[in-house]
């Protein structure tokens, strides 16, 4: 019987034909879709192509009409792009990693019509992660049930009290045992008693001064060392009295201190500064926030070792031996953009855009330039000499860029809006792996801003400021590492803001105080008697004083 | 079900020597427990269709040792990471790693490689096994099988008839 099976190797060699005549014919549709899908998740909103168009040879890529929706107003684009095309060197293909010579990225167009729709039902995941985390209410302090957060608070005046207690206890027993009336008396007095003795003898005979001069050191000796030891209680005592002092103190302050505790944990720690912050903070401010979300996807790859990196992909772990080809598995070496619109234009290139970035070799650049009614440029240069060193500078400007639609920031009332305005914006700074220093300066002038409807009270005064105003300006300075940026933000909506909910909240959070302040005095009882403390001090000077000023009369005597 | 039983009995019951049915269940195995789109997954198909190995049985093992592969796919990881660190063997797997059939294989993968090396060994068990099972079931079982109504009632039915032709 024959072993091989002739029809075999040829069903074998037509089923691989098969396949890669699948794969030359769906090839575009799985581009398209896998872009689709990425992008959609990346934007928040629908990203649409018309058509990819696959060549073999060379293998180059060309996808025609790509369209991002924009995830705040759907029915028009973010972008739009009428032609992305590129060639991939086959050679680095080989070896798994995408080369692209230059990538030309042209019609690029802002804030296109849609014909339909934009939005994801339900819209993406991470997006409704971080509307969760937007909602944010001021504290309603008038409806704050004051009696069960005292009961239920670990009131710092309850437990400096017990400690109090604790150590005049303490106190009260080792002084009592230092100063046992008894003892010390009978000590005294057997001294006094012993003076007297000798005293009688000198008078009797003069010459018994000399016989006596041993029991006369002896007595001089033992007054020596009841005055030292005087002397010891002496400066415990003062010890012992600054401590419970101290300690009678901290109960005194420590209804404020509650107070000021309990404040805290409601944010009004800080007061109106302390709202403000959390109001206009990265959590709750779109631009900031996808700022954050842009910067925390640019962590560094795990540093090289003597051992094989593992990384975690969907295929599983990837262990990463050491690559002798030596160039990024994905690499841009030039890319082209140009895009124009009735009221701008657009033109930018950049360079050694790669990942890993650090295997290019070169800088990477991208230069872009916009103008129009107004003008704005960006110039980012990105060097990394190896994983663990990165140096980026970014330069970035706008002026007088009109603006319309823009979404400010959210509250639970929904999104306030920038229906029209001039922006003028600086954007500078250094990131490196350690550190970023950026700082952003927004101004926006002559602002329309369209807020949520149904508005009352402090927001409704505040929309009305802000409309009121010929500038808004927000700087933004970001500091820390990529891994915990932290955010300083100085803005003017701020002030608008306090006076907005300023005295009202000032109001509130004083009836507040007063409540709290009552309900923590029935809490830990009367503090006006804290004098009975330190009492008992009095009496142990005294009874010290006395015990040494008989010695001394002794001493001088002898 | 019946169609899965037919197909095997079928097999079971052929001339066939049982060298083919054993290298039929090892390949499933391999292709089975391993990722199906890897590239050594070629050779095995290749192999399949080369040699006079029996399809019906590779067939019905493949989704077996699929499901097989599914639940142990976490113990694939585990052996796999061991291998691709066992650092006497690290220079040899960057060798490999820098060839395009090893850039190609995925084998740096750990479910990969373990998944691979794990069916590899069981295919050196699952070989003489299946042999022996073969030749036992053909020398003490047939008869007494042929007699089970189950048997019968599939041999008399359309499916037996269609894998018989």
């Amino acid at each position: 019987m024959k072993i091989i099976r002739l029809w075999g190797v040829i069903a074998f060699f037509v089923l691989v034909l098969l396949v890669v005549a699948a794969w030359y014919l769906l090839a575009p549709s799985l581009i398209k879709s896998g872009i689709e899908a990425t992008g959609t998740e990346v934007v928040g909103a629908k990203v649409e192509i018309d058509e990819v168009k696959l060549s073999l040879f060379p293998l180059g890529v060309e996808i025609k009409q790509l369209q991002a929706a924009d995830p705040d107003s759907p029915m028009s684009n973010l972008v739009e792009v009428g032609l992305i095309k590129f060639a991939v060197d086959s050679d680095a293909l080989m070896w798994k990693k995408i080369q692209i010579d230059e990538l030309n990225i042209s019609d690029i167009q802002l804030g296109t019509s849609r014909n339909s729709s934009g939005a994801i039902p339900g819209g993406r995941a991470t997006e409704q992660l971080s509307n969760e985390i937007a909602t944010i209410d001021l504290p309603e302090l008038s409806q704050q049930d004051v009696k069960s957060m005292v009961e239920e608070a670990d009131l710092l005046t309850v437990k400096r009290l017990n400690t109090l207690d604790t150590t005049q206890q303490r106190l009260n027993q080792e002084w009592k045992k230092a100063l046992d009336s008894d003892a010390n008396k009978a000590r005294v007095e057997s001294l006094e008693d012993e003076f007297k003795r000798l005293t009688e003898r000198a008078k009797d005979n003069k010459l018994n001064l000399i016989a006596d001069r041993k029991d006369w050191k002896k007595l001089n000796k033992a007054i020596d060392k009841e005055r030292d030891n005087i002397k010891t209680l002496n400066n415990k005592f003062k010890q012992d009295k600054e401590l419970l002092a101290t300690q009678v103190k901290a109960v005194r302050n420590g209804p404020e201190d509650d107070l000021d505790a309990i404040m805290n944990n409601m944010g009004l720690g800080n007061g109106i500064d302390g709202l403000s912050d959390r109001f206009l903070g990265p959590e709750v401010t779109p631009w900031l926030r996808k700022a954050l979300d842009a910067m925390s996807g640019l962590q560094a790859e795990p540093s090289s070792s003597e051992e094989a990196m593992v990384y975690s992909t969907d295929k599983g772990l990837r262990v990463q031996f050491k690559d002798e080809q030596l160039f990024p598995d994905v690499l841009i070496k030039k890319v082209n953009l140009s895009g124009k619109d009735q009221n701008w234009s657009l033109s930018g290139d950049g360079s050694n855009l790669g990942y890993f970035p650090w295997l290019v070799g070169q800088p990477a650049k991208l230069e872009l330039a916009m103008s129009g009614q107004g003008s704005a440029n960006l110039s980012l240069h990105s060097e990394w000499q190896n994983a663990q060193t990165m140096n980026t500078k970014i330069d970035s400007n706008v002026d007088q860029w009109p603006l319309k639609d823009f979404q400010l920031m959210e509250t639970s009332d929904g999104a306030w809006m920038v229906n029209s305005g001039q922006l003028d914006s600086n954007l500078n700074g250094k990131l490196t792996l350690e550190s970023i220093d950026l700082n952003l300066s927004l101004k926006l002038n002559q602002p329309k801003i369209n807020s949520p409807a149904n508005l009352s009270g402090w927001q409704e005064t505040l929309a009305e400021s802000l409309n009121q105003q010929s500038q808004l300006s927000i700087d933004v300075a970001v500091t820390g590492s990529l891994q915990e940026p932290q955010f300083k933000i100085r803005s003017s909506i701020e002030n608008l803001f306090k006076d907005a909910i300023g005295k009202k909240l000032k109001q509130q959070a004083e009836k507040l105080k007063s409540k709290f302040s009552e309900e923590i005095s029935a809490k830990v009882g009367d503090l006006g008697d804290l004098d009975q403390y330190t009492k008992n001090f009095d009496q142990w000077k005294e009874q010290l004083k006395s015990s040494d000023e008989l010695l001394e009369k002794l001493k001088v005597k002898i | 079900m019946l169609t899965v039983l037919a197909k095997l009995l079928k097999a079971l019951n052929s001339e066939q020597s049982p060298n083919q049915l054993a290298m039929a269940v090892c390949l499933a195995a391999i292709l089975g427990l391993t990722p199906l789109m890897s590239l050594h997954n070629i050779f095995v198909v290749l192999i399949a269709l080369w040699f006079r190995v029996n399809l019906s049985i590779l067939i019905v093992s493949y989704p077996l040792f699929a499901l097989l592969g599914y639940l142990l796919s976490p113990v694939f990881e585990s052996v796999g990471l061991s291998i691709l660190q066992a650092q006497a063997l690290v220079p040899m797997w960057e060798s490999f790693f820098n060839t395009v059939i090893g850039r190609w294989s995925n084998f740096y993968f750990s479910g990969v490689i373990g998944s691979l090396i794990i069916a590899v060994a069981s295919g050196v068990v699952l070989f003489p096994a299946t042999r022996i099972a073969v030749a036992q079931y053909r020398a003490k079982w047939l008869a007494k099988f042929d007699q089970f109504k189950v048997t019968r009632m599939l041999k008399a039915s359309k499916f037996w008839q269609l894998y018989s032709d």
